[in-house]
């Protein structure tokens, strides 16, 4: 999967402009460009890979609904990803209680060697640690890590300062190196 | 220099956030302590766990995905339209601006011609001490929308209308304004109402 785009490239902002007068061929442009990305990350925060799907339709609705709002002096993806963390957060609220973390399935699930196994149970470690950290900071490192944005992007994305970015990520990845420092020792 | 990288720098250093300057300085403190250099090294490594987790896997197609949005779009109410032109967003801005000047214009006026009559003789001094000093202002005669303004000025402003200036005027343009003020936080905060997140780090 891609992981770093460039945020202001002129097709899109075109794209985003024709939508916001009303084109739905355009948005469904947008939908096709982003549904990897925003599912992506709505998989990140609630963990679960067919809640991201129907979240990540409920985020471009969402859209849809409010791009009249959108203002380009943001980057559009940042916009975009408040919009689904907040739908993942929303879904993961009403359909799955966060105790349930265990029960997440994995993805990937056929019979593999064994070396192939342990390394999935790691990343199903890695993972389980962080769902289990806080919203906010999970919001933050998941756009961080995964998405490759900017400390001002995510500021525009969760709507903080970039002190507070600075402070969530900071808190996150000291929480995972404490979580995860029995196996970060036998790798 | 502190003894070692200040942790809240670490991050910024990771991620390539930080200024110029601020690199030199890292870099140099790094090249020559091997405790930094081991806590940056386990951030890297996390860096490197963390990506190791695989991607959401792939469910509907690309195109199908894009479809189910579309069918959902037609029976969900169109987003309205932000106002996109600098006149609108001017006008928007002036609203309070011209409300403040009508009332200040309005207060002031009230005020001076209760000044006037609450002290008697008072006018009537001012003519005297003004007109040997003015001998053009006997003939002089404001032009007629002056004295139109002048007139409604002074009906507005009379003294036995001057309770209903005092109360009404300043409860309806504060709530104009107020109305303007619930307009604006409305635009500013509709899209991002729904991500009230607590700080829950401790």
């Amino acid at each position: 999967m891609e992981q770093i785009d460039s945020p202001a490239v002129p097709e899109e902002s075109h794209l985003v402009r024709q939508a916001q007068r009303g084109d739905r061929e355009a948005f469904a442009g947008l939908v096709l460009r982003y549904r990897e990305r925003v599912i992506d990350v709505v998989y990140r925060m609630c963990g679960d890979p067919i809640l991201a799907e129907d979240a990540a339709q409920v985020a471009f609705l969402r859209a849809w609904q409010r791009l009249g709002e959108y203002q380009p002096r943001a980057a559009f993806r940042s916009w975009l990803y408040r919009i689904a963390i907040n739908a993942a957060l929303d879904m993961l609220r009403r359909e799955r209680p966060a105790a349930a973390l265990d029960d997440l399935p994995l993805p990937g699930s056929d019979p593999q060697p064994e070396a192939a196994y342990e390394q999935r149970e790691r990343a199903g470690l890695v993972r389980r640690a962080v769902l289990a950290l806080p919203e906010a900071s999970r919001a933050a490192l998941v756009l961080r890590e995964y998405h490759g944005l900017s400390y001002q992007e995510i500021a525009e994305a969760l709507d903080i300062s970039t002190g507070t970015v600075m402070s969530r990520l900071n808190y996150a990845r000291n929480k995972l190196l404490e979580t995860l420092a029995p196996v970060m020792e036998v790798r | 220099m502190n003894p070692h990288i200040n942790t809240q720098w670490m991050d910024p250093y990771l991620d390539g956030e930080l200024s110029a300057a601020q690199r030199r300085q890292a870099d140099a403190h790094l090249a020559g302590c091997p405790a930094c250099r081991a806590a940056l090294e386990r951030r890297r490594a996390l860096s490197g766990m963390l990506l190791a987790v695989p991607p959401a896997p792939q469910g509907k197609s690309a195109q199908r995905f894009a479809d189910e949005v579309a069918r959902q779009m037609h029976s969900t109410p169109a987003h309205t339209p932000a106002p996109s032109h600098p006149w609108l967003r001017a006008a928007w801005v002036a609203v309070p601006v011209v409300l403040l000047a009508v009332f200040t214009f309005f207060q002031a006026t009230a005020l001076l011609t209760n000044l006037i009559v609450l002290f008697p003789g008072l006018s009537g001094a001012l003519s005297a001490t003004l007109a040997p000093n003015l001998p053009f202002a006997n003939g002089l005669a404001l032009p007629a929308p002056l004295d139109g303004l002048v007139q409604l000025i002074s009906l507005v402003a009379a003294p036995q209308l001057s309770w209903i200036t005092a109360l009404v005027a300043p409860i309806a343009f504060g709530l104009l304004y107020l109305s303007w003020l619930a307009g604006w936080w409305a635009t500013q905060h509709a899209p991002r109402a729904d991500f009230v997140e607590e700080e829950r780090m401790s």
